[in-house]
């Protein structure tokens, strides 16, 4: 018992012992190599480069202009960081070259140096995304409604484009707050992009489907109109009765064939049972793009363009395209994680955008009017969502903006 | 456990109680009104971790069992308290002889219907873990339900010694009546070994404790199919994360460890009881069933010590009682930095990369209370009254570096109360009044304007919390307690019924807070 009693000093005088205080999160300097692809030099550096940090864990964002020798210099807190810039340099040429940089889930325990290479933005013109309404709407009854979704395709170019063969898809995995496996050896993505549920295709023969510069054309779920149909939703904010494509999910049996708006071919589905094209309203990472020669069909009979998702025993095979395909793409955000993993890779977007309200908020993104030439709207394409897209917009299919957007 | 599984308990405790005192042991022919109370109150051990004490207990048994409804009502509350509730108890306590044997058992059940809470997904959020997780959907109600066994044993081994152990078990279980609906099941088992050491004019204490707490918080969707609730994960001072989906986990594990050393001696005419006790605990919290993440919240680790210093003179014609108790606690708030890694079978893990001290609590806890006893002939109460006073000082911090935010505050908090027994023959009738009295000395409140710091802030919540505690505020409290002697044949002594109202007004403000509790017991 003597014992008992001095265990009990004993406890009672290291207790005041074990209470050691951990350590307050330190700071480090971290610098950002800012780095031109070949064929440029620093010398064509502007004075004006500006490299955000944002810290994942608390989304606080610490901006930081670069010096002329490139490196812009971060006293950060310790956490886990997404490095990003973006900018345009006027060439002697008279053109305007955009770079992107990106560096993604960055976890600053010391001090560090990295290489951030910048991507020469592709923006030669041609389709566009214009706008996106994936978020879906609330019924009355505060069911969430997606089928009023929509795409709207823009000629962006000075000349006359055909849709004829353009595709269209979302890829896996079906929201950026999941970590993709589609990654090589050394935690990159994979030069092919995973389609998840369907992909489909304007069909023709190859000019049936013209566009004119500054014309657009709409891809609905399905073409009806929401907001009056008895099938739709009255708190819908669309009217896709006039839609020029619908999606038209024929192997379910379930879905609804608006008999005044045509149907897309649907090149390939990872799942025939559901009623609709499933476009994620947790926000999707979507291509625009076109498969060689426009032939669907000789792409989905070869066994080599399928891949199962790797680590995953789900027998599920994804059509996988080479991202050289891609025509244009937008990484679409889920917010209310912290978590958010890009899709896509940097040279077709290093950025995002996102709906802030969240899912089933009647809410779209669409890119701002960079510059409008009589009737016609240019809109912003820098390969970068975050700097070319406005976002919790209300839908507005077909219609342009009438000014120019910052 | 369901409800009748409880109430079977209990009847079977109140069964073994009614059996074991009737069989065991011989009425105590002195028996009045407030044995019970009188009991507890001159072994000052009883008021101390050390249960070994039970072995200074005077050489009676006695038991009390009741039933309690509480009603609660109004605007002076916090953030994720009711606005009304209601709560219905049944408890039994008893002190029990045999064989030179000390035994003390409580077995309760508490049920209670809570509604105007928000933010909540615990059973009791406001135990001080800052760590607390939450969802958006007001107006709902929760069901709490909990049950308490605790049992003490202690036995004089020799003239120089006592030992004791006590364990204390608890379970509860809370569902919020609206989806999402957070069902949480907390289990909490406490054992506490002691010694005592006697000594010809004093004693010497000593006691081990440890303590294991864990609460399961589990998320579902019973009626409605809402495909984005959204769920907060609060870190403290309001900062969160949120996150929607259809469901969500939450996993609480705590351990404790204390030691206490107790001494008893005389001064002058008083007994003395001093005891220095000190706790440390831990509380991890983790996040997800298959996938475990740490960085929504952090771990609660904290250290208390505690000295109280009881004085007890108990003379024919009154009973004094001077009790000072003051703490010190010190808790960190540990945050996690993970990255999501894809493992061999490409399922995403959670690697730490670094834990880091981000919110800092101290409180300090000085209290005097003075309690006289007016008594007729030992055992009758003529008239008690007590006074009290207690300062309390509270700073919280929260790294958020480089900025550091801050809230301090200090009150000091003074009561009286005074209670008047009537006796008509085998009837009593006690009115009492009390009045209580917090003043806030002193407050800061240091939080960000800048909105990409706030913006996953909920500042209302922290303030409008922080104003709880620093409100000025008036208590007044009576009460009235009536008893009825039975006939000794009986095996139930008295029969009682107690009724109490508290109404805490906020000064210079319309909030208010009324609270009513109605009892109803028996004394064996």
């Amino acid at each position: 018992m003597r014992k008992f009693a001095l265990i009990s000093l004993c406890l009672l005088m290291s207790l005041f012992l074990i209470n050691c205080k951990d350590d307050v999160a330190p700071s480090y300097t971290i610098t950002i190599e800012v780095n031109y692809p070949d064929g440029f030099t620093v010398a064509d550096f502007p004075a004006d480069v500006l490299v955000t940090a944002t810290n994942t864990n608390n989304t606080r964002t610490t901006t930081v202009t670069a010096a002329s020798d490139g490196n812009a210099i971060f006293e950060l807190v310790e956490g886990n960081y997404n490095f990003t810039t973006s900018f345009a340099v006027n060439g002697n040429d008279g053109e305007e070259y955009i770079f992107n940089g990106i560096i993604s889930n960055y976890s600053l325990i010391s001090e560090s140096a990295l290489t951030m290479n910048l991507i020469l933005a592709n923006n030669s013109g041609g389709f566009i995304l214009k706008e996106i309404y994936y978020a879906g709407s609330r019924t009355p009854e505060n069911n969430g409604y997606y089928e009023d979704q929509f795409h709207e395709i823009y000629n962006n170019s000075g000349d006359t484009l055909y849709a004829d063969g353009l595709c269209i898809a979302s890829l896996d995995p079906n929201s950026s707050s999941k970590q993709t496996s589609w990654v090589d050896g050394n935690g990159e993505l994979l030069d092919r992009l995973p389609l998840i549920y369907q992909a489909w295709m304007v069909p023709g023969n190859g000019t049936d489907h013209p566009i004119l510069p500054g014309e657009s054309f709409i891809i609905a779920v399905d073409g009806i109109d929401h907001q009056t149909d008895e099938n739709g939703n009255p708190n819908s904010p669309v009217n896709l009765g006039n839609a020029d494509w619908e999606t038209y999910m024929e192997p379910s049996g379930k879905d609804l064939d608006a008999s005044s708006v045509p149907n897309l071919t649907l090149v390939y589905t990872t799942i025939t049972t559901i009623q609709d094209w499933l476009v994620p309203v947790y926000g999707p990472a979507e291509v625009l793009f076109r498969l060689p020669e426009n032939d669907w069909e000789s792409y989905v009979s070869d066994a080599n363009n399928f891949m199962t998702k790797p680590g995953s025993t789900s027998s599920t095979e994804y059509l996988m395209i080479d991202k050289e395909f891609v025509i244009d793409a937008v990484e679409c955000a889920r917010l209310d994680r912290d978590e958010r993993y890009q899709r896509l890779p940097v040279e077709l977007d290093a950025g995002y955008t996102a709906i802030e309200a969240g899912s089933y908020s009647s809410l779209s993104v669409r890119r701002k009017a960079k510059m409008i030439i009589g009737n016609r709207v240019i809109y912003k394409d820098t390969n970068n969502s975050t700097e070319d897209f406005l976002h919790d917009l209300t839908p507005t299919p077909g219609v342009n903006p009438t000014s120019v957007e910052e | 456990m369901t409800k009748l599984q409880i109430v079977l308990i209990l009847a079977l405790s109140f069964l073994t109680a009614q059996n074991g005192l009737a069989s065991n042991a011989t009425k105590d022919s002195t028996f009045s009104f407030n044995t019970f109370k009188l009991f507890q109150l001159k072994n000052q051990w009883l008021n101390s971790g050390n249960i070994a004490g039970l072995t200074f207990n005077a050489n009676q048994n006695i038991a009390e069992v009741f039933g309690e409804y509480k009603l609660a009502d109004g605007n002076f509350r916090r953030v994720r308290e009711a606005s009304h509730l209601e709560n219905y108890s049944l408890s039994a306590e008893s002190y029990l002889t045999i064989n030179n044997t000390y035994f003390y058992g409580k077995l309760s059940y508490q049920y209670s219907d809570e509604t105007g809470n928000l933010y909540n997904g615990l059973f009791n959020p406001y135990r001080g873990n800052p760590y607390l997780i939450g969802d958006s959907v007001p107006g709902a109600n929760f069901h709490k339900e909990g049950f308490n066994l605790s049992g003490g044993v202690a036995k004089k081994l020799t003239n120089q010694l006592s030992f004791g152990l006590l364990a204390d078990y608890h379970i509860g279980k809370s569902a919020k009546q609206k989806d999402p609906r957070p069902r949480t099941v907390v289990t909490d088992l406490l054992l506490q070994p002691s010694i005592i050491m006697h000594f010809p004019n004093s004693n010497l204490g000593f006691n081990l404790g440890y303590r294991n707490r864990k609460e399961d918080i589990e998320y579902k969707q019973v009626v409605t199919d809402d495909p984005d609730p959204t769920y907060f994960m609060f870190k403290g001072m309001g900062f969160y994360s949120s996150e929607t989906g259809q469901t969500k986990s939450r996993y609480f594990n705590q351990n404790s460890i204390s030691a206490g050393v107790q001494f008893d001696t005389k001064l002058f005419d008083f007994s003395s009881l001093t005891e220095i006790r000190g706790t440390y605990s831990k509380e991890q919290t983790e996040d997800g069933t298959n996938t475990i993440k740490k960085d929504d919240a952090g771990d609660w680790k904290t250290f208390q010590v505690e000295l109280n210093q009881q004085f007890t003179k108990h003379t024919e014609t009154s009973i004094q009682k001077i009790i000072f108790r003051t703490s010190f606690f010190d808790g960190d708030g540990i945050e996690y930095i993970q990255d999501a890694i894809l493992n061999d079978d490409n399922q995403t893990e959670y690697i730490t990369l670094s834990k880091n001290l981000k919110l800092n609590r101290k409180e300090f806890d000085a209290g005097v209370r003075f309690d006289y006893l007016k008594l007729d002939d030992h055992e009758q109460i003529k008239w008690e009254t007590t006074l009290q006073a207690r300062y309390k000082l509270k700073t919280e911090k929260y790294y958020y570096i480089p900025e550091i935010f801050n809230a301090n505050y200090s009150n000091l908090e003074l009561g009286v109360k005074f209670v008047k027994d009537f006796y008509f023959r085998k009837f009593c009738l006690v009115p009492g009044i009390g009045l209580d009295y917090r003043y806030n000395l002193d407050q800061e409140l240091n939080l960000s304007n800048d909105e990409t710091i706030t913006r996953r802030q909920n500042k209302q919540l922290y303030i409008h919390d922080f104003e709880y505690h620093t409100a000025d505020y008036l208590i007044v409290s009576p009460q009235v307690y009536c008893g009825y002697k039975l006939p000794k044949s009986e095996n139930i002594d008295e029969l009682f019924l107690k009724i109490r109202y508290e109404f805490r007004e906020v000064i210079d403000s319309n909030e208010n807070m009324g609270i009513l509790t109605a009892k109803l017991g028996f004394i064996f």
